[in-house]
């Protein structure tokens, strides 16, 4: 399917958090109780519209174990955007957040745009983590800030697609060299070429994993 | 996906194309490639059985060798009821019922420690034979007296084995200086070579379902590395619960113990994450049922416990 762009995401936070469910309800609008684990890196992908124009969001879940901190750290390289994840149910997964986000501002390109998402927000009785805290991270470092819920989709297709919305703006703004694919950001088809054009021949290295 | 035309029993359908003939889900996505692609699947494996058996049925010149050709492995291979003899105390001693009904329950049932048959025996005995001449190696080389168990000897033995397979030959014993080559030096030696280059072949073509426990026994050289009551004593700390915290035993011997946390709590902050991660790993695997994932909760577990510096890892 044609797209204006393509959009590289990556998603980041502690093990069992529920990357993998959140892109689950995004992309296939459906909640596994009991999700397999993830093993190094997986995959998924949408096509969203933003003013009108057909993006592919390319999405790359991560492992959230400690052990493969090395292998995600080589995954922030070209992505455009980033959700980092919480649970609001559990601390721990909260105050971690600074060394997720050190990883990130090392590893990713200076204007990959982060969001950050208090998951399991179905879980109020058991919250653990305020909303008020989770805002006033998101404002010291940058972050655009929702609680979402990967269980009842709640703020789901929110986080994904405001995320895109600022990297969309981001690119009207200039803010982005679109032919320069280390930004996460792949002009398509039916795109607006860049200044110097979308490239197909320099296929990134996602290459055709997910279409 | 779409309208199920056998309606009549549509959980079993779901199942049947959901899970692989390994019992792992297939994805969404992948469930009609999965479906065109079966009989082709089923086809291969039938080929692959049909290629092993021919090979393990075969007699072969060259599977006498082992036995006669090194005097030390005589005694193993003569009592037919000594693998299974030292084998079994493997994962299910702890609670033998548990894996009975995981057995008896399922369909892709968890290949307990079983019997090497006999025709696997040459593969067995060569890889016996690898792994003893790798830790007398490495002993004497290091005179080291906890070698057995440490990181480096493991990864040697594991690099050894993957030499190509004609290279090592002369180091397994089967040089023409052995008594049971001499009678015609040149003849073994070649079909041992043979032999060895079809197994190397067959290998590469994959491993029929059928064959893996006992395959994977045979090449990791099982008898020869099993040193008794390791793995219960690794799990000693769980079964005595009240004073286990005292019993670090193996972590204790500092073999490998250089990970920055000291050993006491160690295992126990492996202990949560193995927990949250057991009823997410393979979900709705049919091994996976409680008594399987009490078993995989003691092997990770203790493998935590004999590789701290690796731990438990997903």
């Amino acid at each position: 399917m044609s797209y204006a762009y393509l959009f590289k995401y990556i998603i980041i936070g502690d093990t069992g958090v529920g990357k993998s469910c959140l892109l689950l309800q995004f992309t296939d609008k459906r909640f596994q109780p009991v999700h397999d684990l993830t093993i190094g890196v997986e995959f998924g992908a949408r096509m969203i519209t933003i003013d009108n124009k057909p993006i592919k969001l390319q999405i790359w879940d991560t492992a959230g174990q400690e052990s493969f901190r090395s292998i995600t750290r080589s995954y922030y390289r070209g992505a455009a955007g980033a959700l980092l994840v919480y649970d609001i149910t559990r601390r721990e997964t909260f105050n971690h957040l600074a060394s997720w986000l050190e990883d990130a501002r090392q590893h990713a390109n200076a204007n990959m745009t982060i969001m950050l998402i208090g998951n399991k927000s179905d879980l109020a009785h058991r919250r653990a983590v305020s909303t008020e805290e989770g805002e006033q991270f998101a404002k010291e470092n940058g972050l655009i800030f929702m609680e979402a819920s990967a269980k009842t989709a709640q703020n789901v297709e929110e986080a994904f697609i405001n995320t895109a919305g600022t990297i969309y703006k981001k690119i009207q703004d200039g803010v982005f060299d679109v032919s320069n694919e280390s930004y996460g950001i792949k002009v398509g088809y039916g795109g607006i070429p860049g200044p110097s054009g979308g490239k197909d021949g320099s296929a990134s290295q996602a290459g055709g994993c997910c279409s | 996906m779409k309208a199920k035309p056998q309606i009549l029993n549509p959980p079993l359908v779901a199942f049947e194309h959901k899970r692989d003939a390994y019992g792992f889900a297939v994805r969404p996505q992948h469930v009609q490639r999965y479906r065109e692609y079966a009989t082709i699947y089923k086809e291969e494996e039938e080929e692959r059985s049909d290629r092993w058996k021919d090979f393990l049925e075969r007699p072969s010149e060259f599977v006498q060798l082992p036995v006669n050709g090194s005097p030390s492995e005589e005694p193993k291979v003569a009592s037919p009821d000594d693998g299974s003899e030292k084998i079994p105390e493997g994962d299910d001693l702890n609670e033998p019922e548990a894996h009975e009904d995981e057995v008896s329950k399922t369909t892709h049932r968890a290949q307990i420690w079983a019997q090497i048959r006999p025709s696997l025996r040459a593969i067995e005995d060569m890889m016996n034979a690898r792994v003893k001449k790798k830790i007398s190696a490495t002993k004497t080389e290091q005179d080291v007296e906890a070698g057995e168990d440490s990181e480096d000897e493991f990864y040697d033995v594991e690099r050894s084995e993957s030499d190509p397979i004609p290279e090592v030959l002369s180091s397994d014993g089967v040089s023409v200086a052995t008594p049971g080559v001499a009678s015609n030096p040149a003849v073994s030696l070649e079909s041992s070579i043979l032999w060895k280059q079809e197994l190397e072949f067959l290998v590469q073509g994959g491993v029929p379902m059928a064959l893996r426990g006992e395959l994977w026994q045979a090449f990791v050289g099982v008898k020869s590395r099993h040193v008794k009551n390791y793995y219960q004593n690794l799990l000693l700390p769980d079964n005595k619960k009240e004073n286990g915290v005292d019993h670090q035993k193996s972590d204790g011997d500092e073999a490998n113990n250089k990970s920055t946390l000291d050993s006491v709590d160690v295992p126990e902050k492996w202990k949560l994450q193995i927990e949250k991660d057991l009823p997410r790993t393979f979900p709705g695997h049919p091994a996976l049922d409680e008594g399987g994932r009490n078993a995989l909760r003691r092997l990770l577990t203790a493998y935590a416990r004999h590789n701290p510096s690796v731990g438990y890892c997903q």
